[in-house]
């Protein structure tokens, strides 16, 4: 027993924690022969006198005033008690709510302004604290598109959302436009998804390069699928839950009262907001967009949902040649070039009969009654969350045989499953740039972030069945649900390579292929939240003749988009495209082709390619950190 | 420190003005002292106590009961109160001139100084064990670390006042 230990020992005693009897004596023994650990002993308890005998404070009633401004500004009045209608906030009370999310240098209140981060951080973890409570949505859009073609410099289309829990979603565009002739075709689309069902009936899709080279009349298809794997498509002007799905990439800029909503100003890139332009992907015409054109959302500050989303022309050089290539007239940065504006909104929840899918459905099947009409019981999460069972069905043809559905608003998960799959690869929406992930007592599965319209995904081998899940939560919370299943998993041997003639594609854990490639330190040169998620090596007749090591964001795509490095044999020689451009990369040369948004170079005997997304600054300066370790 | 009425917190959670109400009520005193102490500025602690609520109310839902509902406000009341001080571009400082002025002066000039003494990572697991009475695991929780260090801060800051005072003595026969 030494002093420190004593007086440690005390000062926890003191704070009500529990000494064994023996420890108590040696204690005692100790400090009655200590007298430093007496002073200690006895100081402390004069200074927890003199604690206790202080006048208390007097503290003054706050609670008039903190109702108050809660009553103005709290979610929940304006969001569920039935319509929302444009308010106005009195200044101050904007002002402290303003503070609280952006920090109020912008407002002069006494709030510190915080890490931008941390900010964003905030409104991700709102929208997600808000997002199951959220049963019904109905709003009104007016959409603004400039720049289509000279013949058609702006268009004018009325867009409705709606959703009711369980997972029904319907969007609606309507095309307000005068064109020029009658050979153009309005951009009218009905999209409805009532989970997992989808129906959507539009114009085809114009090529991207739209003047000129599009047919002047485009049929109106219908499309009916009974499984879609599909993410909830208009979910995000809900609640952007699948946006925020990573704060990587989004800027809080400031706040304000935007056609009478107080909301929060958030800036991003356009490939960073896709989940924000549902209506861009369900066909129809529409212009084009560059990757780093700038977007600003303006997010009411009580229920979450956008209010504002505007695009302009980004200010990146790169953004000229882009607009070459499309045949379009210089864009000047600044000015909108799309604006999405919310008109009305309400919880008012629509009818459920405006969700139908015309057609027959597939069959809903008691879980009780399963095993007879599934000849299997689909496997369960034993621990879903806060998340319960809405529906369990049997899709049918080309489709898993049965599909869970949980549900709590607007928070999802779906279960696939399929005990009879045999197939050379995964099963289900995963492929084999997965990440292999344990997952805690079931064990290996294939795991991919939220990428283009379809959310995270797991699918997971067993002896008896294959089954994945999708879902809107968090990875965190997808795994953890994932453990509770009652299932033991393994990879199949099969699955882990390809073979054509002499060509063996095999998947390699990246860590391995890293470190043989010298690349150990590569997470440090990588865009924020990107980790190695999958490696393949190639062999030909048994020789190694390259590898590839895709990475990815751990949470979603659209924070940024995945990369994937090759390392081939150099006398493999690089391929050459009509747009190839020089760059420097190091003190190296490199080729990079704008078409394909591949970066190529030569070193030591290898020849190296990066393709990715993202702006050629980016992939030079990813390149030219792999060219200094390797 | 109490914990709330479940029912009330179920309320609340789901968005009800009067459940949160009652719990603003059971709970502004001790935020209010807790910020009081921080700050060392009475308007501001009012501030910092309207904001906390403010924001527990914008984020009542993300409570899960992981820990004690007083534990979530007071790690609420100490963002803010960093925040306020942050923005003012100083740490709290003391304001002796309060203490001489009431009657427990001699007692509160000699705990104030020898508080203002220990480190602020050290004063605020002592504020919060000492003189609010969180446990260790509940100040771990407001504090956001593990709860050896809250017990290793509270030992440092409980060995500093303890030399402060006897300094005191010494210097004052």
């Amino acid at each position: 027993m030494n002093c420190r230990h004593a007086q440690r020992a005390v000062s926890a005693a003191m704070d009500g924690e529990h000494l064994g009897a023996a420890e108590r004596a040696a204690i005692d023994a100790h400090v009655a022969g200590c007298a430093e650990c007496r002073a200690f002993v006895e100081g402390s308890a004069r200074v927890r006198t003199a604690v206790r005998i202080r006048s208390a404070e007097a503290v003054p009633d706050l609670t008039d005033r903190i109702m108050a401004s809660v009553a103005r500004g709290s979610a929940r009045p304006a969001r569920w008690g039935g319509p929302v209608r444009p308010r106005r906030l009195l200044p101050a009370i904007a002002a402290a709510i303003a503070g609280l999310l952006v920090g109020s240098s912008l407002v002069g209140g006494p709030w510190a302004s915080r890490a931008q981060v941390a900010s964003a951080s905030e409104i991700a973890r709102a929208i997600r604290d808000v997002a199951p409570s959220i049963e019904a949505f109905q709003g009104s859009y007016a959409i603004t598109e400039r720049g289509l073609t000279a013949d058609v410099p702006e268009r004018r289309l009325t867009m409705n959302v709606a959703y009711l829990a369980p997972q029904r979603f319907r969007l609606q565009v309507r095309d307000e436009t005068a064109y020029p002739t009658t050979a153009w075709t309005p951009t009218n689309i009905d999209y409805v998804q009532d989970m997992p069902a989808t129906f959507l009936s539009g114009p085809t899709g114009c090529p991207a390069t739209l003047a000129g080279d599009c047919p002047p009349t485009r049929e109106t298809v219908t499309q009916k699928t009974p499984y879609s794997a599909a993410a909830p498509l208009p979910a995000d002007l809900i609640a952007p839950i699948a946006t925020f799905g990573s704060v990587d990439g989004v800027q809080v800029v400031g706040d304000g009262t935007v056609d009478g909503h107080h909301t929060v100003q958030v800036d991003m890139s356009f490939a960073r907001a896709a989940p924000l332009f549902p209506f861009l992907r369900l066909g129809g015409t529409w212009r084009p967009f560059f990757a780093d054109d700038e977007v600003r959302v303006w997010l009411d500050t009580s229920g979450w949902y956008p209010v504002r989303i505007e695009v302009s022309p980004s200010r990146d050089p790169e953004r000229l040649s882009w607009e070459m290539r499309f045949g379009l007239r210089h864009e000047t940065p600044g000015t909108t070039i799309l604006d999405v504006a919310l008109v009305s909104a309400s919880s008012t929840p629509p009818a459920p009969s405006s969700f139908a899918i015309p057609g027959r459905q597939a069959t809903p099947v008691q879980l009780s009654a399963a095993r007879r009409v599934l000849g299997y019981q689909p496997a369960t999460p034993a621990e879903p969350g806060r998340l319960s069972l809405v529906s369990l069905l049997a899709p049918g043809r080309a489709a898993p045989t049965s599909v869970l559905l949980y549900a709590d608003g607007l928070d999802y998960l779906k279960i696939g499953e399929d005990p009879a799959w045999a197939g050379p690869q995964p099963f289900g929406p995963v492929t084999l740039n997965a990440e292999r992930v344990a997952v805690r007592g079931v064990g290996p599965a294939l795991y991919e972030p939220a990428a283009d319209g379809v959310d995270r995904r797991l699918a997971i081998h067993a002896a008896s069945t294959d089954l994945f899940l999708e879902t809107n939560l968090p990875r965190e919370d997808l795994l953890a649900i994932a453990s509770s299943l009652d299932l033991r998993s393994r990879l199949p041997r099969a699955w882990g390579s390809i073979r054509s003639g002499r060509l063996v594609i095999q998947q390699v854990r990246p860590a391995i292929v890293l470190a043989e490639a010298g690349l150990n330190r590569i997470g440090d040169d990588l865009p924020l939240g990107y980790a190695p998620a999958s490696a393949t090596r190639t062999l030909d007749a048994g020789n190694e003749t390259g590898i590839t090591i895709t990475f990815r964001h751990r949470d979603t795509d659209a924070a940024g988009p995945p990369l994937t490095l090759h390392r081939g044999v150099a006398d493999a020689g690089p391929t050459t495209a009509p747009d190839q451009v020089r760059v420097m990369i190091g003190s190296g040369r490199g080729l990079f082709t704008p078409s394909t948004s591949v970066l190529t170079w030569s070193d030591a005997g290898s020849s190296w390619s990066l393709q990715g997304d993202i702006t050629l600054a980016r992939l030079v300066a990813i390149a030219a950190a792999i060219r200094e370790q390797t | 420190m109490h914990d709330p009425d479940p029912r009330t917190l179920q309320r609340a959670r789901s968005g009800d003005l009067p459940a949160f109400e009652e719990l603003v009520r059971g709970y502004q005193a001790e935020i209010f002292r807790f910020a009081l102490h921080l700050t060392h500025d009475h308007p501001l602690a009012e501030d910092v106590t309207q904001e906390t609520f403010l924001r527990a109310f914008r984020f009542i839902r993300g409570y899960r009961g992981a820990q004690r509902f007083g534990s979530w406000l007071f790690a609420i009341a100490r963002n803010c109160s960093m925040d306020a001080l942050r923005k003012r571009g100083r740490i709290a400082a003391l304001p002796e001139q309060d203490a001489r002025t009431t009657p427990d002066a001699s007692v509160r000039a000699e705990l104030d100084a020898a508080l203002a003494a220990v480190s602020p990572d050290h004063r605020e697991a002592f504020l919060l064990i000492e003189v609010f009475g969180l446990s260790y695991q509940e100040a771990a929780d407001v504090l956001g670390v593990a709860v050896g260090t809250v017990k290793s801060r509270m030992f440092r800051a409980r060995q500093a006042l303890c030399q402060a005072i006897a300094g005191d003595q010494e210097a004052t026969p």
